[in-house]
């Protein structure tokens, strides 16, 4: 794996700050990115530090009370469950797991599910591509962010495998396209439109909506 | 200082300890006096509490509430007991923020920003001095980077807000961030730890 997040979008991350949709994508590649988790780590560190350099402030005389009476009517305290490494965050979204979603094909070659995630920012699905299939030219009037589940591609930018993060504005156009050996799936999150760039494909620009 | 920061840590992580083993009240009481007033600072600087003591103390509560549930889920050789709390305020304070902004929360918080498994027992030691080096870095920062810090860290604004707040391109924001981490030796091409 040789792609991962800028240090800016870990600090968004680690600040509690981004979008979840962002944040989703993130999430998924330090799960496989022990290099990135430990920045984010360290990020939560510097959280800390500025959580205790800034002032304190006094809390009413009946707040601890008040806690601990919630303390006798909630829940028992958890237990450790001994595996903290599943991404829960897109298992919450997909229980059955990725063999269980239920795609919509949306070009030849090309499917897409579309994750209830609802940030007012970014529009996140899956898009999973036929082996030695290509998704059309496009680039994007903001951000796009994609982390690779399964499978790999390649575009105009480069190669990328499983585990990957890419991160793409308006400056980037590509067209990217599925390795041979098995389909790719993508986890996707886009802020602002893709904007298609191919002659033919430009005639989609008013329809299909990735 | 140094010392009496370890000696500190060590404490904080003993009271942990006793309310993960025994539930004991009085530790969490002390925990509960140590946290109680920066979770409160914390929180009334965030977007959607817009200075409500009311507001903050229920981000108070709440994390409380969560440091005695999920005592027995921190693991010292893992993180510090600074680190952990911070998680699980943040956590919460986002929640809020999503409730404030009628946005779906189809996933939890805490299952998107959950604590992670980094093994070894040297992350502790690491950390403390991460927690040093940051420390004297962000007296001596740009007060531009350090603004920018802030406004994610304490105010839970993103890059994107916070160049609107400024009217500064957002590229400007982003590399404010990096020279700022780049001060705190946070990136990894810059840390020896």
């Amino acid at each position: 794996m040789s792609h991962h997040p800028s240090e800016h979008l870990l600090t968004e991350f680690a600040s509690g700050s981004l979008e979840t949709g962002a944040a989703l994508c993130v999430r998924t590649h330090l799960e496989q990115c022990h290099e990135c988790s430990r920045l984010a780590e360290d990020l939560n560190v510097l959280g800390a530090v500025m959580m205790r350099s800034s002032d304190q402030a006094s809390c009413s005389d009946e707040l601890f009370d008040r806690v601990l009476d919630q303390l006798n009517s909630s829940p028992a305290p958890e237990k450790a469950t001994g595996h903290t490494g599943d991404n829960r965050a897109l298992s919450a979204l997909i229980p059955g797991g990725i063999t269980s979603v239920p795609w919509k094909k949306i070009a030849s070659g090309v499917s897409s599910y579309e994750l209830p995630v609802n940030d007012g920012e970014y529009n996140v699905k899956l898009l999973r591509v036929e082996k030695g299939r290509s998704v059309f030219q496009h680039t994007h009037t903001d951000t796009e962010l994609t982390v690779l589940l399964q499978g790999g591609y390649s575009d105009e930018l480069g190669s990328y495998i499983a585990g990957d993060f890419i991160e793409c504005d308006g400056s980037h156009v590509h067209k990217p396209v599925a390795h041979r050996d098995q389909d790719c799936i993508l986890l996707t999150a886009v802020s602002g439109k893709l904007h298609f760039t191919g002659a033919i494909a430009r005639l989609l620009n008013p329809i299909v909506k990735y | 200082m140094m010392v009496m920061d370890m000696a500190e840590a060590q404490q904080l992580a003993g009271w942990l300890d006793a309310v993960a083993s025994e539930q004991d009240k009085a530790a969490f009481k002390q925990l509960f006096d140590h946290y109680s007033g920066r979770i409160k600072a914390f929180a009334m600087k965030s977007p959607g509490v817009s200075g409500s003591a009311t507001l903050a103390e229920e981000i108070v509560q709440e994390t409380m509430i969560k440091v005695w549930n999920k005592a027995s889920l921190y693991d010292r050789s893992k993180a510090n007991v600074d680190a952990w709390v911070y998680t699980i305020a943040r956590n919460v304070r986002i929640d809020i923020q999503r409730r404030n902004k009628k946005h779906d929360a189809c996933i939890d918080a805490d299952d998107l920003w959950q604590e992670s498994d980094e093994p070894g027992p040297l992350v502790q030691l690491r950390q403390r001095q991460l927690a040093d080096n940051i420390r004297a870095g962000l007296d001596d920062i740009n007060p531009e980077q350090a603004l920018v810090l802030k406004k994610m860290y304490l105010e839970g604004k993103s890059q994107r807000e916070i160049a609107e707040e400024f009217g500064i391109p957002l590229g400007t924001v982003k590399s404010r961030t990096r020279l700022a981490l780049a001060r705190l030796k946070l990136l990894l091409q810059e840390k020896e730890l």
